[in-house]
């Protein structure tokens, strides 16, 4: 009896440490998939309304839900203090799902927007939204991939654990 | 005002210049990287510190300030050398210019920031209030920095108060000192503020709109602009105006400006922040 009991916590700690693994690739891709939809709205505010930063971030956060939007959020306020310092953009935007190069890139990206004449900030974020592309389907096929078989596994793993207990 | 100097300036060099100057008089702070600050209080230059020197991040810090972090959206403001803060403060830059297609297209590496600060000061002149008491067309003619956004602000007061509809041609918002709306410098009962719109399109389109009385213009340059006015007087409206200059004979040798001065009845030179030099009457001579 004591073995099936142990059997069954094994199974569940397998089941979910694999479905953790996969969350984080999950996590992962829905946050460059949220930057690259940032990205786009940046760029056409700035094109056509012009609109400042702020209001830009508040429409998106209005339209969109995920992670990004919690980032934004603050990221609006410490732009409403003039607070946008490089610690507490990585404050903001060290989002823990992201490999620490993606981290880096999108905590560069949000310290020089804003500063920029309007020629580079427009050839920053085109740049932007190329190398965020990239990443974004590299995380998807991660998502597809790895994080499919970390969930499977942990599930498999579980109930072969169960078996052997029982 | 001194609340959107505070939130403009960086901390250190807003306390700095509380310990050394009265806020209320302060007309200008000029921010160069690399070199000292300068502040003016009343016209008259000082260095803020000896050892204070301007930091890129200094000058970084206002522009995210005086541009909400978002320095594209100014652009065109920025092709024009300024940018409007909150209160009718205006920042004139400078820095490099991109030229795309044989056009500026954008300014990069600001470099210098000059912020002027608007002042409302009552004048106590009674020539000021005799010409206010008589208006007819009126240049006020100074060197740079000698007050003459000031006695205009002045007069377009007076004048409305009078009951003169005055429409208020205030392209950079240094004027009115308007923002989000609300008139921050009070210029009288009867005047119509016109923000942000380029002078020369305002001429035609506010003046058949507003039927004003009066049109007061800040700066007036270039033979487009004294065009406008010089339609705006053949239609009955009478023109207060300034023009960057020291003095009204090289005006008047001036093809533009001379004809200008064929329909302006008031010269008023100023020597200093509300110091009247003198008042020529062009009917008089």
């Amino acid at each position: 009896m004591l073995d099936l009991i142990l059997g069954g916590m094994l199974c569940f700690i397998s089941t979910y440490i694999g479905i953790t693994g996969k969350l984080y690739y999950d996590k992962r891709y829905r946050f460059l998939k949220d930057f690259v939809a940032f990205l786009q709205d940046l760029k056409d505010n700035m094109v056509y309304s012009k609109d400042n930063l702020i209001s830009i971030a508040d429409k998106f956060v209005q339209q969109n839900k995920g992670d990004i939007c919690k980032a934004l959020v603050l990221y609006k306020e410490i732009l409403a203090k003039g607070e946008n310092t490089e610690k507490n953009i990585k404050d903001i935007f060290d989002y823990k799902y992201l490999k620490k190069g993606e981290r880096a890139f999108v905590n560069e990206f949000f310290l020089t927007l804003g500063t920029l004449d309007y020629d580079n900030q427009i050839a920053k974020v085109n740049l932007t939204m190329v190398q965020a592309e990239k990443l974004r389907d590299k995380a998807e096929k991660d998502s597809k991939t790895t994080g499919a078989v970390l969930s499977k596994l942990g599930l498999l793993a579980g109930i072969a654990i169960m078996l052997i207990m029982a | 005002m001194e609340e959107f100097i505070e939130r403009l300036l960086p901390v250190s060099i807003f306390n700095e210049l509380v310990s050394k100057c009265d806020i209320s008089r302060l007309t200008e702070i000029r921010l160069r990287a690399q070199k000292p600050l300068y502040f003016a209080e009343n016209g008259r230059y000082q260095k803020l510190l000896p050892e204070y020197i301007v930091s890129d991040q200094d000058i970084k810090s206002v522009l995210a300030v005086a541009t909400k972090s978002s320095l594209y959206a100014y652009n065109s403001s920025i092709l024009d050398g300024f940018i409007s803060y909150d209160g009718g403060i205006r920042i004139g830059i400078s820095g490099e210019g991109v030229i795309k297609n044989g056009n500026l297209s954008s300014i990069k590496n600001i470099t210098s920031l000059c912020i002027r600060i608007p002042h409302y000061i009552d004048i106590k002149d009674v020539r000021i209030n005799e010409l206010i008491n008589h208006f007819d067309n009126t240049l006020i003619l100074s060197r740079p920095g000698l007050g003459k956004t000031t006695l205009l602000r002045y007069m377009i007061r007076h004048l409305s108060d009078e009951g003169f509809n005055i429409l208020v041609l205030d392209e950079r918002g240094e004027l009115s000192g308007m923002s989000m709306g609300k008139e921050n410098i009070n210029l009288g009962e009867c005047s119509d503020t016109v923000l942000g719109i380029p002078k020369l399109q305002a001429y035609a389109s506010q003046v058949r709109s507003m039927r004003p009385d009066i049109i007061a213009s800040d700066e007036i340059f270039g033979e487009k602009e004294v065009e406008c006015i010089l339609d705006c007087i053949r239609c009955g409206v009478k023109i207060l105006a300034t023009v960057h200059s020291g003095d009204p004979e090289i005006l008047k040798k001036n093809s533009i400006y001379n004809k200008l001065l064929q329909y302006v009845r008031y010269i008023v030179l100023i020597k200093g922040i509300g110091n009247i030099d003198k008042i020529i009457d062009l009917r008089r001579g």
